[in-house]
């Protein structure tokens, strides 16, 4: 049941008034705010992809599906307001059945100019959870089952992700507090250090502090998934030393294709395999490029896909475009000091600046065509069951208790 | 036994004294001398179909262990780990419960409580040690009550006792809904931004923010608790909700006068607007004048009283009860909870515990039994142990 998904009209905070009870921002359509592209294929193609959409749960390891302002001068308003409104309509016409959630990650200023405050994560995820609990297409997914469940009845499983550590500050009992409230996966830090360890943007990381083995061992105790995609190469490294379970890094791409931060290193990624770990391919706007395709588009996140793929094997790579509904590009310029968008842009070559990923601008978009992408370049009916769920659920096993 | 419960404890997905201080805690069963309503067999029988055929609700509980020796209970809340009492739970008849958490003791981060922070560290955790076992069920609507029931299961519902953590911030109501909070008193026995507790001396009435909270917890979808409010505020509340409200764990004052226990305009205007009435068994407050000595049969003519003035249709059962010493605990919480105020009234005999209902699973089995002793109907029966709740949550909760 990838498709068909059983959508009920709702439409997010519905169960409160506009304009009375929250402040109403203008969004663009979730899908379609630019032209849509979709990779052709030929009529036998076309059928195979929907056969394929339907028979295998397709799990998206990162992403934020939720609607952004029209006018991108409002964000700090729309922000502060404290309500993201996820787009359930925009959604029901992806391919997913299962989607990791990131929440507002480095835009959580709801509270304060630079974000990750205590309170203002448990706000956002409160309250994303409390309009989820008002309609029925989206299930939380508190287990490997819910994604089941989800992909039979026509429904998503949303898994709450957090996707820095920051705001634990030195309590470890915050990570359980978390797992209660249905968090699944956390990151160790964003691209800033923590008090768990050195984030990406770092000219030294002096790797994982005494306070984030803690953290690591209680994650591991607890069951929840560790998320290493904004940490620095030595922190990353000694978390997956560190950890008992497998880790993922659920959206990142090859620095040997583009030499910029906010990729990773062969040797990581070779470590997160070892471990039994899974790495999620990116798409977020000007990350994921080459050399070959200096203009981001799915063909240059296809070739980090292949590129890690070949390095690591098919069991160990999977999706999590991090991608939005609205303009992610503007996002981008808007936040860029809070999400430290020169240190993890800076890249092997020039390249050219895009208004959005070709292919991959929302979570729908990119759900399609990555299934279009494999089938078109013949990839087995078992090797896309991997990649679309098979390995994260396979590292799920391991690490949800 | 409940079959659902397959021997999990508290927090032991972690290494007591490595990740967090362990404390000796209290027997979960047999702590005092237990006692049963004695029962002819034929009652007994009856006894056993009720249970199996009746979904049972308690609509006001804290099934928590305290330690064995409660003056470790102050250094056991700041460690901001109450241990549910699974075993104990497993011995009751409850298919629900209504987990009011840590409420006036709710001091890990200060000395008064009821910090925001506090509150959401204590549901965090205890929904985290509720992830690692199967035997209760995380309930956020209808369905988990029908689910439990069928596999021998309890839903296990968060209650906040107090909007106090609110402060002035209206969606904190939706983020608590969201963190997976589904009923919620206006306030605890002091006032707050909301209204007046139960305490004051002068009760100023649900204020414009209490006005506004009510509209938000109607939309939201947040069941309302009054037990601990003044009577306007009660009063006050009862008329702005466009949703029946419940007060949860109360007794009447026109057998016991205090001011914990509530006024007949109050229960009817509470049954007029559709609500439920769950009746209190905390020790030292359903007392009456037949019965100066808090037991059973003190709490049951609370029942019978209030059943006659309101009708079978608009009460319920919230005995308030926990698995440990709740008298030693008043003594020393007795400031945080306002106890002597509360309490003041005529004289009455101490109790070191509640004869019949010293605990959550004692008090569920012996309100049945006592219910039968006394010839109530079947449909009687039904109604009062769960069907009336259930009638009002219909309206309430999305």
């Amino acid at each position: 049941m990838g498709l068909n998904k059983k959508y009920d009209g709702y439409v997010a905070y519905q169960y409160l008034e506009k304009d009375k009870d929250y402040k109403g921002f203008k969004y663009p359509k979730g899908v379609g705010r630019v032209e849509e592209y979709y990779i052709p294929l030929n009529e036998e193609q076309e059928k195979r992809v929907l056969d394929i959409a339907e028979k295998y749960i397709f799990i998206s390891l990162h992403e934020h599906p939720v609607l952004f302002p029209e006018d991108l001068s409002q964000l700090p308003e729309y922000i502060r307001e404290g309500r993201q409104p996820a787009d359930y309509e925009a959604l029901s016409k992806s391919y997913l059945d299962v989607v990791f959630d990131n929440m507002m990650d480095g835009v959580c200023t709801i509270s304060s100019k630079n974000g990750w405050k205590w309170n203002d994560v448990l706000h956002d995820l409160g309250m994303r959870l409390c309009d989820l609990a008002h309609q029925s297409m989206v299930i939380r997914c508190e287990k490997v089952e819910d994604m089941i469940r989800a992909h039979k009845e026509g429904k998503i499983a949303l898994v709450p992700v957090i996707e820095g550590a920051a705001m634990l500050e030195n309590e470890v009992d915050r990570v359980d507090i978390l797992y209660g409230f249905g968090v699944r996966m956390m990151g160790i830090t964003y691209s800033e250090s923590n008090s768990l360890g050195s984030g990406l943007k770092e000219k030294n990381d002096g790797g994982l502090t005494a306070l984030g083995y803690k953290v690591v061992e209680r994650m591991n105790k607890v069951g929840m998934a560790i998320d290493c995609s904004h940490v620095g190469d030595k922190t990353t490294m000694d978390v997956i030393n560190a950890s008992t379970k497998p880790i993922f890094l659920s959206h990142c791409g090859a620095r040997s294709l583009w030499n910029s931060r906010r990729l990773k290193p062969d040797d990581v990624i070779k470590a997160c395999a070892d471990k039994g770990g899974v790495i999620g391919i990116e798409a977020a706007p000007h990350t994921t490029l080459t050399i070959n395709n200096t203009q981001h588009s799915i063909e240059s996140f296809m070739e980090h896909f292949e590129y890690i793929k070949d390095m690591v094997g098919i069991d160990h790579v999977a999706f999590g475009p991090d991608t939005l509904y609205g303009d992610h590009v503007g996002l981008h310029r808007t936040f860029a000091s809070n999400l430290s968008i020169k240190s993890a842009h800076e890249g092997s070559a020039e390249f050219e600046e895009v208004e959005y990923v070709k292919g991959l601008e929302n979570p729908t978009e990119a759900s399609i065509n990555i299934v279009r992408w494999l089938v078109k370049h013949n990839y087995s009916d078992q090797d896309i069951e991997k990649v679309l769920g098979g390995n994260t659920i396979r590292a799920l096993k391991e690490i949800w208790v | 036994m409940k079959k659902g419960y397959k021997g999990y404890k508290a927090y032991q997905y972690l290494e007591k004294d490595i990740d967090y201080k362990g404390f000796e805690l209290a027997k979960e069963v047999d702590r005092v001398e237990p006692y049963l309503i004695p029962l002819n067999p034929e009652d007994e029988k009856r006894v056993e179909n009720i249970i199996k055929n009746n979904i049972v609700i308690s609509l006001h509980d804290h099934p928590i262990i305290t330690p064995a020796n409660i003056n470790e209970l102050m250094d056991y809340e700041r460690e901001g780990r109450e241990c549910t009492a699974y075993e104990g739970l497993a011995h009751s008849c409850l298919d629900v419960v209504f987990d009011n958490m840590m409420d006036g003791t709710c001091i890990i981060g200060s000395k008064a409580g009821w910090k925001w922070n506090d509150v959401i560290h204590d549901m965090g955790i205890r929904s985290c040690d509720i992830a690692h076992q199967d035997f209760l069920i995380k309930g956020s609507d209808l369905d988990d009550i029908y689910k439990a029931k069928s596999e021998e299961k309890i839903a296990w519902f968060i209650s906040l006792e107090s909007a106090t953590m609110i402060e002035n911030e209206l969606d904190r109501i939706d983020i608590l809904y969201g963190l997976g909070a589904r009923m919620m008193g206006i306030t605890y026995s002091e006032s707050n931004c909301l209204g007046s507790g139960l305490k004051e001396k002068n009760d100023g009435g649900l204020t414009a923010f209490g006005r506004q909270a009510v509209e938000r917890m109607n939309k939201v979808g947040m069941a309302i608790d009054v037990s601990h409010s003044g009577d306007k505020t009660t009063m006050d509340t009862i008329k702005v909700s466009s949703k029946p409200v419940f007060i949860t764990h109360i007794g009447a004052r026109a057998l016991w006068n205090m001011k914990r226990l509530k006024p007949d305009d109050v229960f009817k205007a509470c049954a007029d607007k559709g609500g439920v009435i769950g009746i209190e068994a905390a020790p030292h407050t359903t007392i009456t004048k037949k019965h100066p000595r808090h037991d059973i049969e003190s709490y049951m003519e609370h029942f019978e009283y209030i059943k006659d003035l309101v009708g079978i249709d608009h009460v319920a059962f919230g005995p308030d009860a926990l698995f440990g010493d709740h008298v030693g605990l008043h003594n020393l919480f007795s400031s945080n909870m306002s106890i002597a105020e509360n309490t003041a009234g005529q004289s009455f005999d101490k109790v070191d515990y509640v004869k019949g209902l010293e605990n959550p699973a004692e008090a569920s089995h012996n309100i049945v039994r006592w219910l039968v002793k006394h010839g109530y109907s079947d449909e009687d029966i039904a109604k009062v142990l769960g069907k009336n709740i259930i009638r009002v949550l219909k309206e309430i909760w999305y």
